[in-house]
């Protein structure tokens, strides 16, 4: 396995609210290594965008408050910066893409005065250089020269998108950072972006990403490994065809037969009863286990520890720890 | 239902040449929104409407509501024509063909309790004198999965589930011969959609209900709807019982559809990527710029929608064959 290039761990962070503390994230764990791409999934509230946020350091300093943890980023740690050492990090090592292209782009200005801009902050290229440079990046997206000159709002959200992930790619990031790229998309454009992105991975251009999603059939188009989150916590990790095929832990299960699929008999549907949890006071133990339908005593106190599978697969489920098979949980 | 016998009955709806044009501002071309639909929903079925943005889906459900009055075509329901119905009449009409929208959190009231934003339509159609009310509310909150209490609460205190719960419980208060359903799991997680589409299931099986269920989402149509129509741009492409045309679409814009569907859900292998464009004429084909199986008419010409299998309909001059799906 390659040597991680993004670890965070045991990142515990909560959020200064009227009503309290919303306890957003509750000792994340995971790493990120070189070359491999992983879809970081949950559902609302279950961290994802939270802890993408944590790694670029872009949380409200006022409201946030990391109870414990560290981001390691190439051996530093991410959460010790101060604003501006953050700045040589935060675009240029690990780029971002957000869910809305259109709202992460400044209305006001030109596709190529977002290229030029990036360029020049990042890599002090102008003029001509920068041009061609600009020029060169939007091929490489599969846009035309015109779109230099087009405004946000005169493009399709897939262009929109397209020219997004020309402006990360301008600064050669070591980590691309997607949060729900393709779900504002339609499901035509979302593939043509997945196509795009799995491209510039293979080409080498963008070489490790982390992909946010609630989307487990973009996971699985894209992705090497997976991390499940439920309300904070992480629940499963592992090779996306091990996590998707043989789901250990309960919500991951739940999570997938709930999900209507054109191969599957039109009468088996799962669910999982109940809804996420308010985190002003997240249930004490395993969080999930205030749905689960196998939740045992020790589940509402004590939080699992990660059992292991073969193949750097593992989930947090007491169920596993005590490797009960008559759980049904195998 | 079975549903051989379904289309010897009398539709709930018949949909005919209907067209909607928004017009444009500075003297360009309208905007048609739909163009030329003409669609059937039989009772006790579920009629499911795919397409992208753009494609028309949410403007027919709006006509057939009474929110959007079409351009030209008709809307029959029992006697009446939709598409020319005074607004008076509309009232009655109402009662009998609700919608449930895919936002529930700004489709209820906020200043209205749950209890109160289903009681309302008992009493504006007199269905309920005041004293049945409570009792009515409480047999519609248990049919939705939600408890009596949850009738004194504000929206805002529901999950999001549970207030699209109350947005179905709202919608069939009044017994409707037709509940449109537009996207009405789209802004939900994936294990409250899960719960909600089986309650709809449950629902339309129970009540014998028929629903007319709008969404882009394919798998989600596909679990639900006995029939599935297919939108791009205004035009109705394909129609079918939806196993069939899910796993062999005769459209090319449907085949290309689903080629673009995650493997995950069930999607097919990804058609080729498209060809050169060349834009069609305003009365041709909407997907002729991106169609491999285009003829020259599919320029100028769109055609009728045709049976090509028994229960699949494809408005296409070339479409695929049965055995080459890939």
């Amino acid at each position: 396995m390659a040597e991680p290039l993004l670890t965070v761990e045991d990142l515990s962070l909560s959020f200064r609210s009227l009503e309290g503390a919303v306890q957003a994230l509750d000792r994340v764990s995971f790493h990120l290594s070189e070359g491999e791409v992983m879809g970081f999934v949950g559902e609302s509230g279950s961290g994802k965008s939270v802890t993408s946020l944590a790694i670029l350091g872009l949380l409200p300093r006022e409201a946030t408050v990391v109870t414990g943890g560290r981001v390691v980023y190439r051996g530093r740690d991410l959460l010790a910066l101060a604003p501006r050492e953050f700045e040589s990090i935060r675009g240029k090592e690990i780029g971002m893409v957000f869910q809305s292209p259109g709202g992460s782009l400044n209305p006001l200005h030109r596709i190529e005065r977002h290229l030029l801009e990036v360029l020049a902050i990042h890599r002090g290229l102008d003029g001509s250089r920068a041009r061609t440079e600009a020029l060169q990046l939007l091929e490489r997206v599969g846009l035309p020269p015109w779109v230099m000159r087009s405004y946000p709002h005169e493009l399709s959200g897939g262009m929109q998108q397209r020219a997004y992930i020309a402006i990360a790619l301008a600064c050669h990031p070591a980590v691309l950072i997607a949060d729900e790229p393709t779900s504002a998309l339609d499901v035509s454009v979302q593939a043509q972006i997945l196509d795009l992105l799995q491209e510039l991975h293979g080409a080498g251009l963008i070489r490790s990403i982390l992909f946010i999603t609630h989307d487990l059939g973009v996971v699985e188009a894209l992705c090497d490994r997976v991390t499940v989150l439920y309300a904070g916590q992480v629940v499963e990790t592992g090779p996306v065809a091990d996590v998707l095929n043989a789901p250990r832990h309960p919500y991951t299960q739940g999570l997938i037969a709930a999900i209507p699929r054109m191969t599957v008999e039109e009468e088996a549907l799962g669910h999982i009863p109940g809804t996420v949890p308010n985190l002003l006071s997240p249930p004490p133990g395993c969080r999930f286990h205030t749905r689960c339908e196998h939740a045992e005593p020790i589940c509402r106190t004590t939080r699992p520890r990660p059992t292991r599978f073969a193949g750097d697969h593992a989930a947090r489920c007491h169920l596993l720890e005590q490797g009960s098979a008559g759980h049904g949980l195998g | 239902m079975a549903l051989a016998e379904a289309h010897q009955v009398q539709p709930v709806i018949r949909m005919e040449g209907l067209r909607k044009a928004f017009p444009a501002r500075d003297g360009a071309a309208d905007l048609v929104a739909v163009d030329g639909v003409s669609l059937d929903i039989r009772p006790g079925e579920t009629l499911g409407l795919v397409g992208e943005s753009g494609s028309g889906k949410t403007t027919i459900a709006r006509m057939l509501v009474g929110l959007e009055t079409p351009t030209a075509g008709s809307i029959h329901f029992g006697d009446l024509d939709l598409a020319k119905l005074a607004r008076r009449d509309w009232r009655d009409v109402r009662r009998q063909v609700q919608m449930v929208f895919q936002n529930p959190e700004s489709s209820l009231n906020p200043r209205m309790t749950i209890g109160d934003a289903i009681a309302r339509p008992l009493r504006i159609h007199g269905l309920a004198k005041r004293a049945e009310c409570p009792r009515r509310v409480t047999e519609l909150l248990a049919m939705v999965g939600l408890r009596p209490e949850h009738a004194a609460r504000f929206p805002h205190e529901l999950s999001g589930g549970q207030q699209q719960r109350a947005g179905i419980a709202r919608a069939l208060a009044l017994q409707p011969k037709l509940a449109v359903l537009d996207e009405p799991t789209s802004a939900l997680d994936v294990s409250v959609q899960a719960q909600i589409l089986l309650l709809l299931r449950r629902l339309q099986r129970d009540l014998d209900l028929t629903f007319f269920f709008i969404s882009h989402n394919l798998s989600v149509v596909q679990f639900l709807s006995h029939r599935t129509a297919v939108m791009y741009r205004g035009r109705l492409m394909e129609l079918g019982a939806t196993r069939a045309l899910m796993h062999r679409p005769r459209h090319p814009y449907t085949r290309h559809l689903l080629g673009s569907v995650p493997r995950f859900y069930g999607g097919l292998p990804a058609a080729q990527p498209a060809t050169a464009a060349e834009a069609a004429e305003p009365a041709g084909c909407p997907f002729y710029p991106r169609c491999h199986n285009r003829l020259a008419q599919c320029r100028g010409d769109f055609p009728e929608l045709a049976a090509i299998a028994p229960e699949q309909h494809v408005a296409c001059f070339n479409p695929l064959k049965e055995d080459t799906q890939s």
